[in-house]
């Protein structure tokens, strides 16, 4: 009895029943979570839910082929390939590199020279491989030799161990968040040691070491962290002008010592600047430093190419794809960088930071085209040549009374110095079709051999019809560029460069409304760099040093009048570039962007900068807004009713209408994206799977079993591939960042970075990359200017389709990133942009459309922000008209991660994929998300099927389908969790029901033996 | 007449619960902080209202586990003693009556 009582203890089972019958209940809910994020959480633990079963094995059915196989010839060879990977990285990275200064021949290094290595950056935990964010690759140091054991590998240097040792390899910078609420900002620290520190660790070896005093100073940027500083938060590091991209208190004093130290101590004073954005050279350019190398964030190969180039191995070509200013402030786009709020709104959608939908900030690009060099360059055009007031003090940041060139901009856009010398002669252009034929003989005038880079600048004319329609021409325009072999000293190079005739078109958003030819004077010049070619311009334009032209010393220059060549248009033709090469009409797609076009923006209007009078023109303060206009807020709401297509039929489900049977989806390989088989095959595809293919998508495109269309996995890019590796490597191959490959100026060898970067996936299994990027160095300040490559559109669109014809011709789907007006990381979630046409078109969708019409591009990344008041996701002007019907896109547009409400809400989705989005980037599987409402909605549902056309067209064509015949079947294979989750059902549903059955005993058989007891007591 | 209040099953209630908040609190977080690394940022553990309502009902329940345990064994061990008192007085009685038997 007393047992009985001590079994039926009613507290431990009614605490029993709680925690199980909890434990069940939560078993029973999680399984509706499960299936509801099932493509999450595969992603989360890397499982794939499908198999493919192929019975034919004799059909050669991999489409896409490594480089690199085993002896069997069928294996790949892993190990090769990576060895591959970091070979043409390492010539990139080392191609990539600009020398900004050398003063008497400090850099190359002799060999034997005995070197002193300063600066926490000098160790890997300090050093920035790639920029930092989803584009980040984790580089494994231990995969190469670090900065001392590559300068000691061939025995030519020593250095100094005693410093080196100094430094500690730990984490020295910081990267926060200051503002709790606000998690699209991040403040950067770089915490340099103290110079008496490292004079205390290892004076007494410096001179040892004196040959060289090399200092490394890195910067980074981060996805959610643009570099604009927030002067009010004090990181402790005493930057000049709290200016991240400026020195620190205690660079400045670690160079100022060096430079003391010049001549006693160190023979001379080397400064090698890792960074992915322009660094500021006011402060720097007031130290007598000898020689100065930009190298990037070149990846794996950093070591390598450093080294490469330091010692004389490679000799620098690289050029800056950027204007190095003196402050970085002196941009006029800096005025309206940052964070910006409506002043005044009304209506509305809530402001939801937590949930990613930021519905009250703005940014105006109230700058127009006059981007980076452009800027720049105008401007000092305009001084020589006293147009539109250039030499007020509108836009001056260091304190002078008037805007000077050389006081502003330390080294212009294509600026870089090389080992050796090189001469132009015989510069020509002669018309071949719809082409300019450009050439110029280039010898190599120094004792060293090495490649050159050719740059060829355009001049429009600035004409009356421009001043009269709000038609903006930048002083010069990058329109072409060839890189010579290495040319050995005293041999010669006659260049060609083709310069398209499309180039000299112009966009007039407010007159003709397309893209116009205008009458009047136009300049080919061949240049050093912008501002060489300019003067060179200005030369032939009449114009000489009297008039204050300076070359990029400041010295007085009177340009090449040799150099630059005039093609005379001799009439307006309005027609000709109205129409685009892929057949569509050209007309205005961004009115609703722009305040001065735009109906829900009436109540307000902006003023442009414009040559035509800078002074009146440069933005005073950033540019205050209202969201008060009832059009603009209507706009603003995250669902706009859909007008119903009246061509559009509800397509049919989950049917085999093909008079050939079932189809998979390999059987249409070689059929044209409008053959009609492809209706056969979407006949086959369930809602289902339909919503699966646009709708779940976080890092993979779902596969659709009807039409054994497979799981394809996908990464963030673009510095390489992230999670998955190889089978016989457990590392990360980190590329040289898009800025030191664009500065390479060589298409030819960013397309075998991008091949080998393709192969990294092939390898790896992933077939869909998010990147590369394409946005525009709007601003020194961006947070992911190391992901993009330039300032510039030109050569951002050339070396983006290069790059993209390397990966796709290993079968990768790439989407290239982000379309468009993300330039800036703060509010980045749903921030409205503003932008007149002319420069959405000449400047930031101008790497898009190249990466589209030349490199042939299969995917894009939709961006974050609105285009006006509408998210790009579902600006049908953009994604249909521009970019399909204009540009003849073929492939898959897909989101960035759809996180905020404004994306992933089901009206949002109904309205982005009529407007020509495919793909989300979510796992969520949610009915209501994933157009639920919309299931009987034909024009909903045949846009659904558009897509579905689009993401198994883009599939079809990929590394994904390597393996498939027109016998494979694709195999479902549940994901273990959900037996894992069966079995949990099973035991705490058992264990509850007990445990229940218990805590009842334990309240009735104490009463029900009670009584038989009394009962007995009593007849007793 | 004096309630006996259950402490111990009230602290394993407590306890119960505590446990599955803190799994919550845990799991939601986990969850947050995978749904912000898809736009390269982390979660907090205080990031929705719910994540606070969940983090202090976890502390209180885990605060009331451990009251309830306290007062459990304060009352057993009141328990015990007011027990052991009452064997004594029984003791003395019984002794008692007994020495008042042994007199008549």
């Amino acid at each position: 009895m007393k047992l009985l009582s001590k079994a039926l203890n009613r507290s431990v089972w009614c605490v029993l029943s709680l925690f199980f019958a909890i434990a069940f209940i939560i078993t029973l809910v999680g399984e509706v979570f499960i299936r509801e994020n099932e493509n999450n959480i595969n992603y989360a633990l890397g499982i794939n839910t499908y198999t493919s079963v192929t019975d034919d094995t004799v059909t050669d059915s991999e489409y896409f082929k490594s480089d690199y196989y085993k002896s069997d010839g069928k294996t790949y060879d892993d190990k090769a390939m990576r060895e591959g990977s970091m070979e043409i990285s390492r010539t990139a990275a080392a191609d990539g590199a600009v020398l900004l200064w050398n003063n008497g021949n400090a850099l190359p290094l002799v060999d034997g020279e005995r070197l002193s290595f300063f600066g926490v950056s000098c160790k890997p935990k300090n050093w920035f491989f790639t920029g930092h964010g989803s584009g980040r690759v984790s580089v494994t140091v231990t995969d190469f030799p670090d900065l001392k054991a590559q300068f000691e590998s061939e025995n030519k240097f020593t250095v100094n161990p005693t410093l080196w040792n100094s430094y500690s390899n730990t984490q020295a910078y910081g990267m926060f968040s200051p503002h709790a609420d606000d998690n699209h900002y991040r403040e950067f620290s770089v915490n340099e040691k103290a110079w008496s520190a490292v004079k205390q660790a290892a004076g007494n070896s410096f001179a040892a070491y004196g040959d060289a005093a090399v200092y490394f100073i890195s910067r980074t940027g981060a996805e959610d962290g643009d570099t604009w500083y927030d002067t009010s938060i004090n990181t402790n590091d005493g930057n000049v002008d709290d200016n991240y991209l400026d020195l620190t208190a205690n660079e400045k004093a670690t160079i100022e010592a060096l430079v003391q130290l010049k001549d006693s101590v160190f023979k001379k004073v080397i400064l090698v600047l890792n960074t992915g954005t322009p660094f500021q050279m006011k402060t720097l350019s007031e130290y007598d430093i000898d020689a100065c190398l930009w190298v990037g964030m070149g990846g794996n190969a950093s070591y390598a190419a450093v080294y490469d180039v330091m010692s004389g191995n490679v000799n620098p070509s690289g050029r800056l794809v950027d204007t190095y200013a003196y402050d970085g402030d002196s941009a006029p786009s800096s005025v309206n960088t940052g964070a910006f709020e409506f002043e005044q709104y009304g209506g509305l959608p809530t402001e939801n930071r937590s949930s990613n939908a930021y519905n009250h900030a703005y940014i105006v690009y109230q700058e127009g085209i006059y981007v980076g060099y452009r800027y720049y360059e105008t401007r000092y055009e305009d001084t020589v040549t006293g147009n539109g007031n250039a030499k007020d003090k509108a836009g001056t940041v260091n304190g002078k009374d008037e805007w000077s060139y050389s006081e502003t901009v330390k080294f212009p856009f294509g600026h870089g110095l090389s080992y050796t010398t090189f001469d132009y002669t015989a510069f020509d252009v002669k018309p071949d079709g719809d082409k300019y034929v450009c050439s110029v003989t280039v010898k190599n005038t120094g004792a060293t051999a090495g490649r050159h880079t050719v740059q060829i600048y355009l001049q429009k004319p600035y004409t009356d019809y421009d001043k009269q329609n709000g038609i903006e021409k930048a002083a010069v325009e990058l329109v072409g560029y060839a890189k010579t072999d290495v040319i050995e000293p005293g041999d010669s190079r006659t260049v060609t460069v083709a310069v398209d005739k499309y180039e000299f078109k112009t966009y007039d958003a407010y007159g003709q409304k397309t893209y116009i030819l205008e009458k009047g004077d136009y300049y080919l010049a061949v240049g050093r760099d912008a501002h060489d070619a300019l003067n060179n311009i200005l030369a032939a334009k009449g114009f000489d040093a009297a008039d204050g032209m300076v070359d990029i010393y400041g010295e007085p220059v009177s340009g090449d009048k040799a150099r630059a060549r005039l093609q005379h248009i001799k009439a307006d033709d309005f027609t000709k570039y109205s129409v685009s090469p892929n057949g569509e009409r050209v007309t205005n797609q961004f009115s609703n962007a722009d305040i001065n076009l735009y109906r829900g923006t009436s109540d307000q209007s902006v003023t442009y900068l414009s040559r035509n009078d800078w002074a009146g023109t440069y933005p005073k303060s950033y540019y205050k807004m209202q969201a008060r206009n009832r059009i603009l807020v209507k706009d603003m709401q995250y669902y706009t009713k859909i007008t119903a297509d009246p061509d559009a039929a509800m397509p049919i489900y989950d049917r085999v209408t093909s008079p050939t049977g079932k189809l998979s989806l390999i059987m249409l390989k070689d059929m044209e994206y409008d053959h009609e088989m492809w209706g056969y095959l979407l006949d086959q595809l369930t809602w289902d799977e339909t919503v699966a293919l646009c709708g779940i998508g976080n890092h993979v495109i779902s596969a659709a079993s009807s039409v054994n269309s497979p799981e394809v996995t996908a990464h963030d890019g673009p510095a390489g591939v992230k999670n998955d590796t190889p089978a016989e490597l457990d590392t990360f191959m980190a590329f040289p960042c898009g800025v030191l490959l664009a500065s390479t100026f060589d298409d030819a060898l960013v397309q075998e970075v991008g091949n080998a970067f393709g192969l990294e996936m092939l390898h790896a299994g992933v077939g869909e990359i998010y990147g590369t990027g394409a946005g525009i160095h709007r601003s020194v300040y961006g947070g992911r200017n190391w992901e993009y490559f330039s300032e510039d559109g030109f050569i951002s669109g050339k070396i983006l389709a290069a790059e993209v014809r390397g990966l796709q011709s290993k079968g990768a789907i790439v989407n290239i990133k982000h379309l468009v007006l993300n330039d800036q990381e703060i509010y980045r979630c749903g921030v409205t942009t503003w932008a007149n046409e002319q420069s959405i078109r000449e400047i930031y969708l101008k790497a898009f459309e190249a990466a589209v019409t030349e490199g042939k591009a299969n995917g894009v990344m939709s961006s974050l922000n609105r285009i006006g008041a509408t998210w790009a996701g579902k600006h049908k002007g953009l994604l249909t008209e521009v970019l399909r019907n204009e540009w003849g896109f073929v492939g898959l547009v897909e989101t960035d991660a759809a996180t905020g409400l404004y994306m992933r809400e089901g009206g949002a989705r109904a309205n982005a994929v009529i407007a020509g989005n495919d793909l989300w980037l979510r796992g969520t599987n949610n009915a209501s998300e994933l157009w639920g409402d919309y299931k009987s909605n034909a024009t909903v549902c045949a846009a659904l099927r558009e897509s579905c056309h689009r993401i198994l067209y883009t599939v079809l064509h990929s590394s994904a389908m390597n393996g498939f015949n027109s016998s494979t079947r694709l195999v479902y294979v549940a994901p273990w969790y959900y037996g894992a989750l069966t079995a949990g059902q099973v035991v705490t549903g058992i264990f509850a029901f007990l445990c229940i059955g218990m805590a009842v005993a334990s309240f009735v058989l104490p009463v029900v033996l009670g009584k038989k007891k009394n009962k007995g007591e009593a007849q007793a | 007449m004096k309630i006996k209040v259950p402490y111990g099953a009230l602290a394993g209630v407590c306890g119960v619960l505590a446990f599955y908040l803190t799994a919550a609190v845990v799991a939601s977080f986990q969850v947050l902080d995978r749904i912000e690394a898809e736009t390269n940022n982390h979660a907090s553990l205080f990031g929705n209202w719910w994540q606070t309502l969940l983090f202090v009902a976890d502390i209180l329940f885990a605060c009331g586990m451990i009251a309830f345990i306290v007062l459990a064994v304060i009352g057993r061990k009141r328990s015990t003693a007011r027990i052991s008192a009452a064997v004594a007085q029984q003791k003395e009685v019984a002794n008692g009556e007994a020495v008042i038997e042994s007199a008549e």
